[in-house]
């Protein structure tokens, strides 16, 4: 994309769609993930409720070690997929745009 | 000196000068050099993100934690995997889509001075030099251990390897030695996993039934690490393993060797699929290693627990086992080695030297190598937000007939033909050197930090700012 293209592609309605769902999906899963990764230590080091055994001899604390791994793997999953639309919708925006305004491509 | 280990690695070094030698006939141009002309695919680079992460710190250091510590070992694993998720959401794409060979290039290509750019490459500088310091101290004791090489020549030795590497084959043979190491590593790691397993009829719960059993309950429990200042240590080293990773400039440099947005995406989803795996199942190693080996042995071999792999595969593989771990071990100590070397090698050389040193300009163009002449119509417009106190409004519309008008290719206006006679830049960007100039862009406003956000999309970069730039949106519905 270059310069003079930009200015017509921000002002395309797949564009600002792709900013706001961007956004709508970045935030809170990076919030949720950061939360959920930082309860780990802090349970695990400073009180003991995740000290029980439940599987055998596996305890809470590497059952909720294990689930930040299935969390990622999900996240990633869910991510690509999403993803998918945001490039949908970035290709719609440089249609929209070049079909608009000047374009000196 | 063991002659099976000599054996494997010297085997190690041939493919990889076998490596170089392929890539050495590819590596012609700078971006070369840098990223492999941005022709790696997804899965090859995934699994070279997964190379660069999967380190001996990863494998030697982890497994001996756990076999030491138990649980208490663990932390310095399950931040990965949130790392790898804060690199394909917050910083993979972007990186491709606004860098061209540094982290410096990236950084700048937002915020156009050159300070910026000398401070990403000293970071880039500093970070490198910790983390190569540490490959080289594991190195040289692992080819010390077990070929019996005096540890200053081992260190020596390794140094010239990497540099070769990085000189003759570029970034096309780091990533393809880091692929090499990764499925080495990888499969290094599953076969001892599968013989651990095998002694308890392949139930992975049954190794830590076995282990509280044997060495009790505080090895499959977190425990106290004694005192308020140790636990907040450690705590605070976990946050480091989670959120460090996503500033590591050689797993950064791994994203501008791909072609688009999707491809750097993609990769991160390779990587840590296989990351994932990898490190999930270490504690099945580190209790392996504590059951079959023996803490006080492995304590007694390295106090930090570091050869503890190595220590099992002989435990359960005997001499042949042992050499190939050894061997792999040093394989990803070369491969981190380089790729750490290239990152910096671009800190210095495309960073620091060429473009702060020697400066032949500043900002974002410097930074694209090019066509800064394509924004200056946007840049040159007048808007409130842009305007600085003091300044007469509607000056700015002068360079826009001038500039915005003419649309010269790259390299042939004024500007740039100045640039060349005075190589400097004549001070600081845009406003400095006009001013020396005269004409008509004497009175345009030094660019603030706001235009320089929409000078960032160079040709070829990707759709996605970090931020919409509103003040554009909103001059250009008036």
């Amino acid at each position: 994309v270059q310069q003079s293209e930009y200015s017509g592609i921000a002002e395309t309605e797949a564009f600002k769609e792709l900013v706001r769902r961007k956004r709508a999906f970045l935030i809170p899963t990076v919030v949720f993930v950061l939360l959920f990764f930082i309860m780990l230590p802090i349970l695990s080091i400073f009180t003991d409720v995740l000290d029980g055994k439940v599987i055998g001899a596996i305890s809470w604390a590497y059952l909720y070690a294990f689930a930040q791994f299935f969390l990622a793997w999900i996240v990633t999953f869910l991510y690509w997929r999403e993803a998918g639309r945001f490039d949908e919708l970035a290709r719609k925006a440089r249609e929209q745009a070049s079909g608009g305004v000047e374009n000196f491509a | 000196v063991n002659v099976t280990a000599s054996v494997f690695f010297a085997a190690i070094v041939a493919v990889t000068l076998g490596i170089t030698y392929w890539a050495s006939k590819r590596n012609t141009s700078t971006s070369d050099h840098y990223v492999a002309s941005k022709g790696i695919t997804g899965w090859q680079n995934g699994l070279a993100i997964t190379g660069d992460f999967v380190s001996v710190g990863g494998f030697l250091g982890i497994t001996g934690a756990i076999a030491l510590q138990g649980f208490n070992g663990f932390y310095l694993s399950y931040g990965i995997p949130i790392a790898f998720l804060l690199v394909l959401l917050v910083v993979a794409e972007p990186m491709r889509n606004l860098g061209k060979y540094t982290v410096g290039d990236v950084i700048t290509s937002r915020f156009g001075t050159r300070s910026v750019r000398a401070i990403a490459a000293v970071n880039t500088l500093l970070i490198s030099i910790v983390y190569m310091i540490s490959q080289f101290v594991g190195a040289g004791a692992l080819i010390q251990l077990l070929l019996g090489i005096n540890y200053n020549v081992a260190v020596v030795v390794i140094g010239v390897l990497a540099s070769v590497y990085i000189l003759a084959g570029g970034m096309l043979a780091t990533t393809w030695i880091q692929i090499f190491k990764a499925v080495l590593l990888l499969s290094g790691t599953f076969l001892l996993l599968l013989l651990v397993l095998s002694r308890f009829d392949f139930n992975p719960v049954a190794v830590f039934d076995e282990t509280a059993a044997t060495l009790g309950d505080g090895v499959v429990l977190p425990s106290d690490y004694g005192g308020l200042l140790a636990n907040l240590d450690v705590l605070s080293i976990t946050i480091a393993v989670a959120l460090g990773p996503v500033g590591l400039p050689h797993v950064l440099m791994r994203f501008l060797t791909v072609l688009d947005a999707r491809t750097a995406r993609s990769s991160v989803a390779v990587a840590s699929v296989f990351m994932g795996l990898f490190f999930i199942l270490l504690p099945i190693l580190g209790y392996g290693a504590a059951i079959y080996v023996g803490q006080a042995e492995i304590s007694a071999a390295n106090p930090a627990g570091n050869l503890a792999a190595p220590q099992l595969s002989e435990a359960l593989g005997g001499d042949l086992l042992l050499a190939f771990i050894a061997a792999v071990s040093f394989a990803t100590l070369l491969a981190v080695m380089a790729g750490i070397v290239i990152a910096a090698s671009g800190a210095f050389a495309h960073d620091l030297h060429q473009r702060v040193v020697r400066r032949p300009g500043n900002g974002p163009r410097a930074a694209q190598g090019g066509p800064h002449r394509r924004g200056s119509h946007l840049r040159d417009r007048p808007h409130p937000g842009f305007r600085r106190p003091g300044l007469q409004p509607g000056i700015p519309r002068h360079s826009r007939l001038r500039h915005g008008g003419e649309r010269k290719p790259p390299g042939h206006t004024a500007d740039d033909l100045l640039e060349k006679v005075q190589p400097d830049g004549g001070g600081e960007r845009y406003g400095g050197r006009t001013r020396k100039l005269g004409g008509p862009r004497a009175c345009k406003p030094e660019p603030s930090g706001r235009e320089r956000d929409l000078s960032l999309h160079q040709p070829g970069a990707g759709l996605y700012p970090h931020r919409l730039p509103r003040q554009l949106l909103r001059h250009d519905l008036e």
